[in-house]
């Protein structure tokens, strides 16, 4: 009997020990499993990364200089190295000339749009009129024609600008079908893109 | 590989459980997607070359994914091919990428690769799978392309950025006439599946379609 008993009693001591393992086991293969399979599609997609990140790059300066010949055509760019810090979301600027004699400002900002970032090319003139707004990248679910009448609402405004949802005028653009997100968002852009021309030229580092 | 079993899965992913017309998945990006034949081609390859990977990669591990864990490493495994895809149209179809936009990223979430994922590919040997993840595709391409087509061509009035006719019908660019456009082929093909063959004996019929609600119901 005692003997029986003392060899229960171990058996249930060595297998005390023995039983945490499975559980343990258990754990770290479905935790392993998914650390694993994720590893391995973060090597997969950085080495993809790697092949398209030329193409995709030279893609995008492709479209900056297309977007300053839109919004500031027939000039010669430069680019400006002391940008304002004051404003939002300003990823480049770029002083347009024509013959020497100054035209002015091509301001490339980031807004957030209904689906992430939203990149825009904005030309200001000498007089702080918006010549055009380019969109260079975005991830909203409107189309690309529904943009472009969009953006062809911007040139000749000066000043802030404002969203109606009814109808445009001097200091409003009109909204896509009512639909506010997208049209804030670009507004937003262009409006930050004059302040920059404006503490720019103002700051006296033009 | 048995003849049968793939005649079956060939005609289940292009007409009698297309993802679409049938089993109703992945309306958003097919509402969205369908107002042009261009956006709805992109679309439906960029999908189909997602879920062939997925369904394959999905059934070589189906033995080593633990039950628990599985949808996580589906969902993984599954954003990973998407992302591949949306840097390859980025890098190489730059217009088609612009096109649509934030759609080849929503793919991920896009319930036919997730359901063909769980309910075919994780059963299933990886020729099958595989075999399953075209055809579906081609079913989901398929369907989203007789949308754009309807809908460019009535709805624009142009046939690949052609313009063809003088008529345009506004609605049917519009999100409602992507559901006008949706429902009547789905009454279709309801039709066309409903309605029994006339030289075949009438048992067989019945049988194809007990089968068909059958996994019908499993993939919902």
């Amino acid at each position: 009997m005692m003997d029986e008993q003392v060899k229960e009693a171990q058996q249930t001591e060595t297998q005390a020990p023995k039983k945490l393992n499975p559980q343990v086991l258990y754990y770290v293969r479905i935790i392993g499993t998914l650390f694993v399979i994720t590893a391995i599609v973060a090597v997969l997609l950085s080495l993809v990364n790697l092949l398209t990140k030329p193409t995709i790059d030279a893609l995008a300066e492709e479209k900056r200089l297309a977007a300053l010949a839109e919004v500031m055509p027939d000039a010669q760019y430069e680019a400006v190295t002391q940008l304002p810090t004051d404003v939002d979301g300003l990823i480049a600027m770029t002083r347009a000339t024509q013959n020497g004699s100054a035209k002015g400002y091509c301001v490339q900002v980031s807004t957030n749009g209904f689906g992430g970032a939203l990149e825009l090319m904005v030309g200001v003139d000498e007089n702080g009129a918006i010549t055009g707004v380019s969109i260079l990248s975005h991830s909203e679910t409107l189309n690309t024609n529904r943009h472009g009448w969009l953006v062809s609402q911007y040139p000749g405004h000066a000043g802030e600008v404002l969203v109606s949802k009814s109808q445009a005028d001097a200091t409003h653009i009109q909204a896509i079908s009512g639909a506010t997100v997208t049209s804030n968002a670009v507004t937003k852009g262009v409006n930050n893109a004059l302040k920059a021309v404006e503490s720019y030229t103002k700051g006296g580092l033009g | 590989m048995d003849k049968t079993r793939m005649k079956e899965i060939v005609l289940n992913g292009l007409i009698l459980q297309n993802p679409i017309l049938v089993l109703f998945l992945g309306m958003c990006s097919t509402l969205a997607v369908s107002t042009s034949l261009t956006n709805a081609l992109g679309m439906g390859l960029s999908t189909t070359m997602v879920l062939i990977c997925s369904n394959v990669v999905i059934s070589l591990l189906r033995k080593a994914i633990p039950k628990e864990v599985r949808i996580a490493c589906y969902v993984v495994i599954i954003a990973g091919f998407v992302t591949i895809v949306e840097l390859c149209l980025k890098a190489y179809l730059p217009a088609l990428s612009e096109s649509l936009g934030l759609f080849i990223p929503l793919i991920v979430v896009n319930c036919i690769i997730l359901g063909r994922a769980e309910a075919f590919a994780s059963k299933e040997t990886p020729g099958y799978a595989a075999l399953d993840g075209l055809s579906m595709g081609l079913g989901f391409t398929g369907a989203l392309c007789i949308m754009g087509f309807i809908r460019e061509l009535l709805g624009s009035g142009s046939i690949l950025g052609h313009e063809i006719l003088p008529v345009k019908v506004m609605l049917l660019a519009a999100p409602c006439g992507g559901f006008l456009v949706l429902g009547s082929l789905v009454a279709l093909v309801q039709y066309l599946r409903a309605r029994p063959p006339k030289e075949t004996p009438k048992a067989e019929p019945e049988a194809v379609k007990e089968e068909v609600a059958v996994k019908g119901g499993d993939a919902q």
